[in-house]
């Protein structure tokens, strides 16, 4: 992939696709064609730019061995000429690096929010529209940091993150209301040591909790809640409370992670909502 | 063509197409709409009969391709056996190709002569 391609993708964008890249925030309600639309250039700018970002990163380590094998060859003339080139791209590849980390989405959005609204497209009758709220600043960033920080006496140092990157309504083809919210409970922690040389080290670790929380609002005429169906797993909660016109069922999935950059398989968001479906009953013609 | 489209709509409750049928799909032989038709060569498919055909981690990737238009219908059969959901079912139009599917029947539902041939030889919903 070359920055050619990029500059193309990104020149394509409108002007909210590009705030969006940029300050990777979003609260709107609109059709999920509409919003179909507004991700789609978004994802294929965001494939371009982990390619570009890939190349780059190989590009930067080449130039840096250029760099520094030209030190040892600085009695020729070829030995310039290498430092040259590879101080100049590196230069290029940096500022490269730079922008596309500007612009880079958290895989999560191309690979588990779009499927959802292609998902999301069918099961909503059309003129319908869906509220999104998209957070992709990133799951560290200080504006999400918690009070709770903690040093222990030993070095160690635990910061805690609250990331609600999507929450999202809709109202279903079949008349329920679905309300969804994904959040990453991030602990990041640091740990420094001191080894016996003197040397300092220091290890970062994060562990993320995902929950998934998928609400249904069925519709009372339609459907009955079921709350004795057994639990699939351990990580699964299911509440359910019947109300006159609707009988609310919410289930909460909890899952964990070690890395920030892993992506959420959107088959759970859809697993979750399932879920709920699972726990009703289509109610017959004389329980109406 | 006549009749509507045989195609179900929807992933957690599937409904009917509504629309005109077009062509007929050269697999199941069930008419299907220009929407969910997909065509190879000069023959014609149903997209959950090309879905059908494909594996799991083709159903998976084309839902995550932002150019593919038909991969919502690739993903659909791939979840319900992966995660073991039965989708209801809200329409009046049924046959029994969905039975795999381990249906949930609204209790209107069950008029399977809408867009069917009386011939067709397919067992209705209810039979399933």
């Amino acid at each position: 992939m070359n920055p050619i391609s990029e500059y193309r993708a990104y020149s394509s964008l409108s002007a909210e696709q590009k705030e969006f890249v940029t300050k990777k925030q979003i609260e709107s309600e609109r059709s999920p064609a509409e919003w179909l639309e507004f991700a789609t250039g978004i994802a294929k700018f965001d494939t371009v730019s982990d390619s570009l970002k890939k190349t780059a990163k190989i590009g930067c380590a080449i130039s840096g061995a250029l760099f520094f094998i030209g030190i040892f060859l600085i009695a020729v003339f070829v030995g310039f000429f290498m430092i040259a080139i590879g101080l100049l791209a590196g230069i290029v590849l940096m500022i490269t690096l730079a922008f596309l980390a500007k612009v880079d989405l958290h895989n999560n959005f191309r690979e588990c929010v779009f499927p959802l609204l292609s998902v999301l497209r069918e099961e909503m009758t059309e003129g319908e529209r869906l509220y999104l709220k998209l957070d992709f600043r990133g799951k560290t960033s200080s504006e999400k940091e918690l009070l709770n920080a903690r040093r222990s006496a030993t070095g160690r140092q635990e910061q805690f993150y609250h990331d609600e990157w999507m929450i999202g309504r809709a109202t279903l083809a079949d008349g329920t209301r679905l309300d969804l919210r994904v959040v990453d409970l991030v602990r990041k922690r640091k740990q420094t040591k001191r080894s016996r040389s003197g040397k300092t080290k220091t290890k970062t670790k994060y562990k993320i909790k995902t929950m998934i929380e998928a609400k249904l609002g069925l519709k009372q005429d339609d459907y009955a809640a079921v709350s004795d169906t057994p639990l699939k797993s351990k990580s699964e909660s299911v509440d359910v409370k019947v109300g006159d016109k609707r009988n609310a069922i919410r289930v909460r999935r909890f899952l964990l992670a070690s890395d920030t950059n892993t992506v959420l398989d959107f088959g759970q968001v859809l697993g979750a909502i399932g879920a709920a479906y699972a726990r009703a009953t289509l109610k017959q013609d004389d329980e109406k | 063509m006549t009749g509507t489209c045989a195609v179900k709509r929807g992933f957690f409750v599937l409904r009917d197409c509504g629309s005109s049928a077009a062509s007929q799909c050269s697999i199941c032989q069930r008419p299907i709409c220009y929407q969910h038709m997909v065509t190879r060569g000069t023959t014609n498919f149903c997209v959950e009969c090309n879905a059908r055909q494909l594996s799991e981690e083709e159903k998976r990737a084309r839902l995550q391709d932002p150019e593919d238009d038909v991969g919502f219908y690739a993903y659909r059969s791939g979840f319900y056996n992966r995660y073991g959901y039965s989708p209801f079912y809200s329409g009046l139009y049924y046959d029994s190709y969905y039975d795999e599917y381990d249906l949930r029947s609204f209790a209107d539902a069950g008029d399977d002569s809408v867009g069917r041939d009386d011939d067709s030889g397919v067992a209705g919903f209810t039979d399933s």
